[in-house]
């Protein structure tokens, strides 16, 4: 499977009469768009605001963030199984407006943390202070259930996140990169020199405001499964997790999955990347030993030397990182494993709930408990009496000033698992 | 069997055993109940929530009663553990937020097989 990514390099944002990209800045009609997001019975209202990297701005509370993307060859289209039908993605030529994001907030429970700062210390967590951010706040009917607001939320960025990609449709991007993963056979007989290498992409999947889709599929009911990588690229991997911001997956970081993009850089030099096992991350025990054990069945079926395992979340997740650690190396193929920290807010104490000796090369992404204090801000986006309640922060987080001092959890990425910030630890 | 303090959980599975306790006192009656010999079903640790965050927690366990289960009994030891070292920073919430906490227990536990 073959696909071309067109990045057309964005650098600014702004409000226009017509939504285009013309000499890298995204031109957004904002009635359009608005209209487009809310075209759901159960939304009684659509805002749509600009934040741009540098400004006095904070965002809370950050359901999700997307890139608006447009598939301009090839089957299906983005976001499978949501947006168009579920044929299958990952081939052909897809565009991207890369430096854009769609930052969808909505208060579907009352106690949401996820926070971006566009300027100041809490700007340095997260990767979203970097985007060009059209921010789509959602206000569902009354009445709305949790689960129907959520699902609401989430179609409302992903319609906006279309939109806004076909605007980069028939323009012509300024960096184009090929990725290729062949047939397995062929594939596994096309670098006879190199490590064959898999990537087991864990997806938290543990109920309400904690799932993740495939193609449209609650991640909850599969079995595990393997994926061509680019069709993350497509959108196949959408996130409906809205609790715990700095070790979520948003929809935008499955698209630029870092641990997949990273093996593709490596694809043919120091590794052959044979592809990806998708698992889930449950909540019974049995559930927990069938996954892992498909998963090391699937690896052991793919014939690799090594493998690269990505947690989402941290509790019960450590157990299906250390269970799939387990019975992979068991089976004399090695693992390195990424996850991050929930160590004190001095970072002195024990890192995960789980543990297991063969668990012995392991990257953290960061102590989600170090606390930080975020300035105030001009503008607050979103529902800022979120702060009072907020997942990470404490009675007293928000101050009098509007200043936050909270855990670094509450912030959209700050310790994302798939390696995609800024944090990690070095042995020295 | 569910061991619950979330009285929405209670109402759902009539046969669950409910305590208006913390999530402290659950994780407790849940190791007793493994030293007499049950097993987990659900993992103590349920969602991204973080058990000093929402005061509501259910845990499944098995109703037939066999040998210690020492794996059972590691994860509830590792997830009192989990519990004493988080910050114990105090939370106020009003009756709207711990509906939301009952809802999301309710909802992981609805996962679990019967």
């Amino acid at each position: 499977m073959r696909l071309e990514v067109g990045d057309i390099i964005i650098k600014d944002v702004q409000f226009g009469e017509a939504t285009a990209v013309q000499d890298g800045v995204l031109y957004v009609n904002e009635k359009e768009l608005a209209a487009v997001a809310a075209n759901d019975d159960r939304i009684k209202s659509v805002e749509v605001f600009l934040a741009r990297p540098g400004e006095s701005v904070r965002i809370l509370p950050v359901k999700d963030v997307i890139e608006p993307r447009v598939k301009v060859e090839g089957p299906g289209g983005i976001f499978p199984g949501f947006m168009t039908d579920v044929e299958q993605v990952g081939s052909g030529r897809t565009h991207v407006l890369k430096g854009a994001a769609v930052v969808t907030t909505g208060k579907i429970v009352g106690f949401q943390e996820g926070i971006i700062d566009m300027t100041g210390p809490g700007a340095e967590y997260t990767p979203f202070s970097q985007t060009q951010n059209v921010v789509i706040k959602v206000e569902p009917v009354d009445g709305i259930l949790q689960h129907e607001h959520e699902l609401v939320v989430r179609l409302a960025g992903f319609r906006a996140a279309v939109y806004l990609g076909e605007a980069g449709r028939d323009v012509k991007p300024d960096v184009i990169t090929p990725y290729e993963t062949k047939p397995i056979l062929e594939q596994a007989a096309a670098y006879p020199g190199l490590p064959k290498v898999a990537y087991v992409y864990m997806l938290q999947t543990q109920g309400l405001l904690h799932n993740t889709y495939y193609y449209g599929v609650d991640v909850r009911q599969i079995v595990p499964t393997l994926m061509y990588p680019t069709e993350i690229m497509d959108g196949a991997i959408v996130s409906g997790n809205c609790v715990s911001a700095c070790d979520k997956n948003p929809t935008y970081i499955h698209a630029n999955n870092p641990v997949i993009m990273d093996l593709y850089a490596q694809h043919g030099k120091t590794i052959n990347f044979l592809g990806c096992v998708i698992t889930n991350e449950n909540v019974t025990l049995q559930d927990k030993e069938r996954s892992s054990n498909m998963t090391a069945k699937l690896v052991g079926f793919l014939g690799v030397d090594a493998v690269i395992i990505s947690e989402e979340g941290f509790g019960n997740p450590d157990a299906d990182l250390v269970m799939n650690c387990n019975k992979i190396e068991k089976q004399g193929i090695k693992t390195v494993l990424i996850t991050d920290e929930y160590a004190g807010q001095d970072g002195g104490s024990q890192s995960l709930a789980d543990s297991t000796p063969l668990g012995n090369a392991v990257v953290t992404a960061g102590n989600a408990n170090m606390v930080l204090t975020m300035p105030p801000m001009d503008t607050v986006i979103g529902y800022p009496e979120v702060a009072h309640v907020i997942a990470g922060g404490w009675e007293g987080s928000l101050k009098p000033d509007g200043s936050i001092e909270a855990e670094i959890q509450v912030i959209i990425g700050a310790t994302n698992e798939l390696g995609y910030g800024k944090l990690s630890a070095k042995t020295v | 069997m569910i061991i619950t303090n979330n009285p929405d959980v209670a109402a759902m599975y009539p046969d669950s055993r409910y305590s208006a306790c913390n999530v402290q006192g659950i994780f407790e009656a849940v190791r007793d109940e493994i030293h007499k010999g049950a097993r987990l079903l659900s993992h103590p640790l349920s969602g991204s929530i973080k058990p000093n965050e929402s005061p509501y927690k259910s845990v499944a366990i098995s109703a037939k009663y066999a040998n210690l289960d020492f794996r059972s009994l590691q994860i509830i030891e590792d997830a009192m553990t989990v519990l004493r070292r988080l910050t114990d920073k105090k939370y106020i919430y009003d009756e709207s937020i711990l509906a939301d906490f009952r809802i999301i227990d309710l909802d992981h536990i609805k996962g679990v097989s019967p």
